[in-house]
């Protein structure tokens, strides 16, 4: 018998974005106080876990943002300490692989989650993953390659274009996991892959021409903004980076887009350059309409962003989860 | 026994958490070839060579933050106090007991430097 997928309700999804921006600098999102009600309460756990936000979502309960039962509580530390554990064996995979690459003198870079989480995030611990990527030069291919870890000769970017080991920095930067080595890109070529992710999930939900996304899709936002507010980000090599790779649009139109997303007010060297990129003044013939807007603290977050934002996170919401509850609540 | 690690009794040192080889002197540290990341309720650490992780909670996450340098098991008492029960002697044990699941879980060793 096939369950059909329930829509998740408006107040559920509501709840995503300003999770996703939960313990983010300069983020004006509150969380509603309200205790979940039991059938909420599960699909919100089960959608946080699929889209990666368990951590985020731990944190406001733990901080009392969220008003949680004890049964809730209890329920969310198990499932975060599963998350954390499960990211814990995938970065293990990681140093064994990495061990084996350069033993065999296999120049390869550890790509993806953990080194964004390591590297990027102030509470690194909060970005949970199951996978990692493994860049490697052509030879590295043929070793065998553990669970959680993708190999990979190049990376396809936007535009078509691909990227391997050598249109990375040199000397690779060195991330230490458990006093073992692991290379991995600088913290700027992480922030313009991560907003090549965002920029992928973006293209694939407004219908455009682009590979099927893998879902990173809010979590792959939180990334983009806290690389982006790193102290190490340095905004001159993100733009040469960008440059070089021919990445400037989507990249400058991620960053723009998350700072709206998350309502961030902190205004960087990088977030200006971005929004001049991807939102150029407006013609002079629609600033006719009405003069400019005085200048002033920015505000809250517009709501027909909010609006259009839920839309998103309403079609990256998993069927899988949604029938699951639909099935839950119909056996009642 | 647990995990090649000797157990104390309650009327052992204080400063050595294992019986064997350990001096009353002997300072604690985090292993350095394990993976750990904090989490909202404690740390949870993998062992590089271990096949599952362990979530530290409470006394134990405590103590993990602690030993970010080699200290002494008496050392321990004061910033842990919290932790611990108020009876010396009995603060002691625990804390004893805290230390050798540690070490037995490869989360924590002896340290070697002087």
């Amino acid at each position: 018998m096939s369950v059909q997928a329930a829509p998740v309700p408006a107040h559920i999804n509501g709840l995503l974005v300003p999770l996703a921006a939960h313990g983010l600098a300069g983020s004006r999102f509150d969380l509603p106080k309200e205790p979940f009600a039991s059938d909420d309460w599960f699909l919100l756990v089960q959608i946080c876990r699929s889209l990666g936000l368990l951590g985020m979502l731990a944190v406001a309960g733990q901080r009392g943002d969220v008003t949680l039962s004890p049964a809730q509580a209890e329920e969310l530390a198990v499932l975060e300490a599963e998350a954390a554990g499960l990211s814990l064996l995938v970065e293990q995979r990681v140093v064994r692989l990495s061990a084996l690459l350069a033993a065999a003198g296999v120049a390869h870079r550890l790509l993806g989650a953990p080194p964004r989480a390591r590297l990027g995030y102030r509470q690194p611990g909060v970005r949970t993953f199951e996978t990692a990527t493994m860049l490697v030069e052509p030879s590295g291919l043929e070793l065998a390659v553990p669970w959680g870890v993708a190999v990979e000769r190049v990376l396809r970017l936007p535009g078509g274009r691909m990227i391997g080991i050598g249109d990375l920095a040199q000397p690779p930067r060195q991330l230490a996991l458990a006093d073992h080595p692991v290379p991995t890109a600088s913290p700027e070529e992480h922030l313009v892959l991560a907003c090549l992710d965002v920029a992928q999930v973006t293209a694939s939900r407004n219908g455009t021409a682009s590979p099927v996304a893998s879902g990173p899709g809010l979590v792959a936002q939180r990334d983009v903004a806290e690389l982006a507010l790193s102290k190490e980000i340095d905004t001159a090599r993100v733009q040469q980076t960008a440059e070089a790779w021919g990445v400037v649009n989507p990249v400058a139109r991620a960053l723009a887009e998350v700072w709206e997303l998350f309502g961030l007010a902190d205004r960087t060297r990088l977030s200006v350059w971005a929004h001049r990129i991807a939102d150029p003044p407006a013609p002079a013939v629609r600033t006719a309409a009405g003069p400019p807007a005085p200048p002033g603290p920015a505000p809250r977050v517009r709501s027909s962003m909010v609006n259009r934002v839920v839309r998103k996170v309403h079609r990256l919401s998993p069927s899988k989860v949604v029938a699951r509850a639909a099935a839950r609540r119909s056996t009642k | 026994m647990t995990g090649g690690v000797e157990s104390s009794s309650p009327s052992s040192s204080s400063s050595s958490p294992s019986r064997s080889g350990s001096s009353a002197a002997a300072r604690w540290e985090r292993s350095s070839e394990v993976l750990w990341r904090r989490t909202a309720s404690g740390v949870a650490v993998l062992p590089i060579d271990s096949s599952a992780a362990v979530t530290l909670e409470g006394l134990h996450a405590a103590l993990w933050e602690a030993l970010v340098r080699p200290v002494p098991v008496d050392a321990l008492v004061d910033p842990l106090a919290t932790f611990l029960p108020d009876e010396s002697a009995a603060a002691a044990r625990e804390l004893n007991e805290a230390v050798r699941f540690m070490v037995a879980a490869g989360a924590v060793r002896e340290s070697v430097e002087p």
